[in-house]
Formats: C-alpha cells, structure tokens, sequence
C-alpha cells in the first residue's frame, strides 16, 4: 500500500513536470499586444541598461530570451517560416548576450547588445510586420 | 564698467563656467543633473566633434510627391492607367480613404544634373542646380497613414503627443551658443494650417523642461509674441523694473540654493530683456543687398513669404542658432498644403514655385558664405505619396517608400537608396526617421544613445531604442 502511495506520488509528480514542460512549449499568438509587450520590454530594458540597474536589467532580459525562445518555437512549428525561425534565434541570442553582459556588469557591452536586438526587431518586421 | 557691459559680462561669464562644468560632466545628462541646471541655455560640450553647428529643418508639410520631383520612375510611366500589380502590393495595408486606384504617371520632364547626375523634374528648375550639394535618401520609410501620427514620428519619435521635439534634444544636449536667442527657433509659413502636423506639438519638449521648447518667430517686424516692450513703458522704466524684480528674486532665493525654477525665472527674464534687441535685429532684413533678396525670391509673390523665412534662417544661423525649423506652407488659397490628394500638377505646380527659388538660394547663399560646411540642411516630410492615383489625377498618403535630402553639415552628396521599380517601397539603403535623426544628431557631435533623460523611471533617448547613423553619406 505504501508502495502504491509513493507510485501515485512519483507519477503526479511526473505529470505535473510534464504539464509544466508543455506549457512552456505551449504555442502562443505572436500577435500586436505580444509585440507590444517586447517593445515594452526592449525599451525597459534600454533604461535600466543605461541607468545600471542590473537587476531589473537582468529580469527584463531574461523575459526577452523566454519570450523569443517561444516564437522561435512558434515559428518552427508553421511551414515556409525559416527567416521567422532565423529572427526570433538571432534575436534570442542578442538578449542573451545583453543577460550575460550584465550579469558581468559591463553595461557598455550590454547597451550595444541592446542596440542590435532592436535592430533585429525591425528587421524582421521588414519582413512579417504587415504595411 | 557701464551698467550694461557689467551686466553682459556677468551673463557671458556664467555661460563659459557652465559650459566647463557640464564639459566635466562628459554630457552625461538625467535628471538629477538637468534638474540642478540653473541656466538651461548654457552651452554644453558634445560627445565628439561637430560637423555642423546648425541644422536647418525644412518640413514640407503635407507630404510632396517624390514621385513627381526627384524619383523618376520610367517603369510607372509605362505601367501608368494599370491596376497595382499584385507583386508590388503584398501585404500592402492601405488606411486612409481614397482606396487603391490604378498607377498614375507623372507628367513631369526629368533630367539629370550635375556630377552626381541625380534626377529632378522639371518642377524644381532652380535646385537642380544644387544637386552636387545633396545627398538624396531615396530609400526613407516611416509609420503611420495620417499627417499628424507621421509628423510626430519625424519630429519626436513618438505616434502620439508627449516626446520632445529633436531641435528640444539639441538645444537641451547642448545648449545655447548664443546667449541672446533661443537655441530651437520655428518659422512656420503659409496661409492657414491645413495638411496636419504642423502645430506647436511638434516642437514642443515633451517631457523636457519647458525653457526647451521651440520658439515659434511670427512674420514682421516683431518676431515674438508680447516681447516687444508695451507702449508707454520706457526703456529705463522697465530697466528699473526688471532690477526690482531680480533683487527681489535674490533676496527671496536667499536659504534656497536649491529652487532652480526661481533662478531659471530671473535668467528667462534677462533673456526676454535682451532679445527685445537682438531677436528684432536677427529677423531685419533691411540691411540685405538687393541681389541676396532676389536669390530667396523675395519680392515675388508666390516666394516672397518662404523666402523670406529662409533668409532669416540663414540670418540665424549667422548668429548661432542651432536649430531652425521652417515650415512649409501655401502662399495663398488656391491650395492647402503638398497634401495633392487630387489635382496634383496645380498643387505641387504652386508648391515646387513657392519653394524652389528659395531654397536652392539658401544652397547658393550659405555656400558662397562659407557657411554651407557647417549648417546642414534638411529637407523631409511625413511621408511621400502613392504611385497609384486617387481621385483620377491625384496620390494617397506613402509611408513605404519616399526621398528626403540633406546638404552641407558634413554630408556627402550623391544618392543612397533606392525605392522599388514604381517607387512603392523603399527597396534599398532604408532609413527611417529614427536613422535620420541620428544622423543629424551624429553631426552635431551628438551620439543618439548617449543623450538621455530620466523621465517617469527610464531613460528616454531622442531616437528612442531605435536610430542608426546613416554611415555611408557621412563625409
């Protein structure tokens, strides 16, 4: 019976892990309020690189490489988006070099991350933005 | 030491002593350090250094048809009366009203000129005389559908009211080099106000202090409003009252050093009191040759009103000031504005008269004074006009694709960037407004991501996350 009790446990366990990975996976509407709230974060993100706050900086950051890693998965996931896939990789990538510049405190290396991230932005947009 | 020179003497002093303050400072603005500015009109060093010391703005409010004056496009010609084909118009997103109409030619006569052979219509005879001065941005896109969201875009980097104006940026990175004007002056022209876009919220300061707004000069004699000294009052008189009042306002900041408002109320009086003076003598043109009035077009009636604008521009510039913003207007009420959503040769026939003369003369005129290599030149709208037509002989709002010019200040003339083979889309060398204000910042020794200001708990910068300088037209 304790057996039975500790197999239940393990596989709620399991479950709930598993439901937890699929909702990270879970697909998400790349649509205008998402990318309201990257431009949102981007330019929070700007500031707190500018005013040295590495803390906020950090969680801003952070938010941006969770965020493109679920378009990329989004992408990735739709036929003939290979560029989209290329985006939303490259610019994952920029905020998680800005993450790792200001986890080191260079603020400088941070802010030019910063500036190629929004750069990557626009540049998708050239692309998917409708005019 | 006269009363005066005492007193020019103290007011030129406590400009140097800021500037070698700030200069320490390395430029590095927010909001503690703009806050313990007494003088907002100190000068202050840039980041590097300038290649122009002035920017003359030149909005052409409405919105002109590049497609009538700079960008010829011989495959619209041939594709001229047909449907948008399909291959031009994906993901197009038309919004204003008019619809999508079938492509409209132009009418104009096209050649090249110069040794930069850039193309011009024959719309604009007299400044294609200048073109190995300019350099074309073919390849300019922006935002926005309606003149007023676009037009704060190109002046404040924002789509709704609240961010400064970029001339409110310069003058607060780097102050006044001329103790007795403003540093950010507009002169707007024309008749009424039609076209959107073109009132004082775009070029106000936004979210920086108010001593940063632009300066709206009115036409005649008396450039600003209530400046003049009221009749009956004499000169001593009002002396004698502005004395009072300073002595009264030191007494009272006597235990507050740190009220800014108080010292930056009694430095705003001095300066009212010394621009009774100078801001009438900066606008006279009575002491201008025949011959220079003449090159403006002044005289003449569909130039006289820009003209004359432009020479004080040039007069301004002379005297320091950083940045002039001129607005483009008609000259009478035969039309509105550039905004040629029909009839498009009779609008832009009265425009391109208005303007023509003028500014190639502004060209001519700061060239032959050596000034051109330090006051850069600038000429852009909103947005440009549709390939297609709308109304039969008119175009649409063309956020996608249009030209914008700059000369002197540093710039390298030629042409960069391209739009597409109907001149639908910037396809090539795309600036937005965000790359254009960097680039005129970057030549006033300015870095775009370095001029910041604190502003409800972030760092607000003038081009905002965005702006690229536009590298390849930097001399």
């Amino acid at each position: 019976m304790k057996l039975t009790y500790q197999t239940l446990i393990a596989t709620v366990v399991q479950f709930a892990l598993a439901a937890g990975a699929l909702c990270a996976a879970e697909a998400i509407d790349v649509d205008g309020d998402l990318m309201r709230g990257i431009d949102d974060t981007a330019k929070s993100l700007d500031s707190d690189v500018a005013q040295k706050d590495a803390k906020a900086a950090a969680a801003d950051a952070r938010s941006l490489v969770e965020t493109f890693a679920r378009i990329e998965s989004h992408y990735g996931q739709k036929p003939e988006t290979a560029d989209a896939v290329g985006f939303a990789h490259h610019t994952q990538e920029l905020a998680a070099q800005a993450l790792k510049a200001v986890e080191a405190n260079d603020f400088d290396a941070a802010g030019d991350s910063v500036a190629r991230l929004t750069r990557s932005c626009k540049s998708c947009h050239e692309v998917y933005k409708k005019d | 030491m006269s009363h005066h020179s005492r007193r020019d003497f103290l007011g030129h002093a406590g400009l140097g002593l800021g500037a070698a303050t700030l200069g320490g400072l390395g430029l590095r603005l927010d909001a503690a350090s703009a806050a313990e500015l007494d003088d907002p009109q100190a000068p202050r060093a840039p980041h590097f250094p300038a290649k122009a010391r002035s920017v003359i703005w030149l909005h052409m409010a409405g919105a002109p048809s590049s497609l009538d004056l700079f960008d010829y496009k011989p495959e619209l010609v041939r594709l001229a009366g047909k449907p948008l084909p399909d291959s031009f118009a994906k993901n197009l997103k038309t919004a204003t009203d008019g619809g999508v109409g079938n492509l409209l030619a132009t009418r104009r006569t096209w050649k090249q000129y110069g040794e930069t052979g850039a193309w011009v219509s024959d719309f604009l005879p007299n400044l294609a005389q200048q073109v190995d001065d300019i350099a074309f941005l073919k390849g300019c896109k922006t935002e926005g559908a309606t003149h007023i969201i676009s037009s704060l875009k190109l002046h404040t980097a924002g789509l709704v009211p609240g961010r400064p104006a970029l001339g409110s940026w310069v003058q607060y990175a780097l102050g006044s080099a001329n103790p007795d004007l403003p540093a950010f002056v507009v002169l707007p022209t024309g008749v009424g106000a039609a076209g959107g876009g073109r009132g004082a919220v775009i070029w106000n300061s936004g979210f920086l202090p108010a001593a940063y707004q632009g300066t709206a000069f009115r036409k005649g004699d008396s450039p600003i409003l209530h400046l003049a000294r009221p009749e009956g009052v004499i000169e001593t008189e009002q002396r004698n009252t502005l004395d009072l009042i300073a002595a009264l306002n030191e007494h009272g900041a006597i235990g507050r050093t740190g009220d800014t408002e108080l010292a930056a109320r009694s430095k705003s009086y001095e300066l009212a009191y010394r621009m009774q003076k100078s801001a009438p003598e900066a606008v006279d043109l009575s002491k201008e040759t025949a011959a220079t009035r003449e090159l403006y077009g002044i005289g003449a009636k569909e130039t006289d009103e820009f003209g004359t604008a432009l020479l004080r521009a040039r007069r301004l510039v002379e005297r320091n000031v950083r940045f002039i913003h001129v607005i483009s207007g008609a000259p009478d009420n035969s039309v509105d504005s550039w905004d040629a959503h029909n009839n498009l040769e009779k609008n832009h026939g009265v425009m391109s008269r208005t303007v023509d003369k003028p500014i190639a003369g502004l060209l001519a005129d700061l060239k032959s004074r050596g000034l051109l290599d330090s006051t850069l030149v600038v000429w852009t709208s909103e947005f440009g006009r549709t390939p297609y037509g709308q109304s039969g002989n008119g175009r649409d709002h063309n956020p996608w694709g249009y030209t914008s010019w700059l000369a002197g200040g540093g710039i390298k003339p030629g042409t960069y960037g391209s739009t597409d083979a109907i001149g639908l889309r910037a396809e090539t060398g795309i600036v937005d407004t965000y790359d254009l204000q960097a680039t005129i910042l970057h030549q006033l020794g300015l870095d775009n991501r370095k001029v910041t200001f604190q502003y409800q708990g972030r760092q607000e910068r003038p081009t905002t996350v965005f702006g690229d300088v536009i590298k390849e037209i930097v001399a």
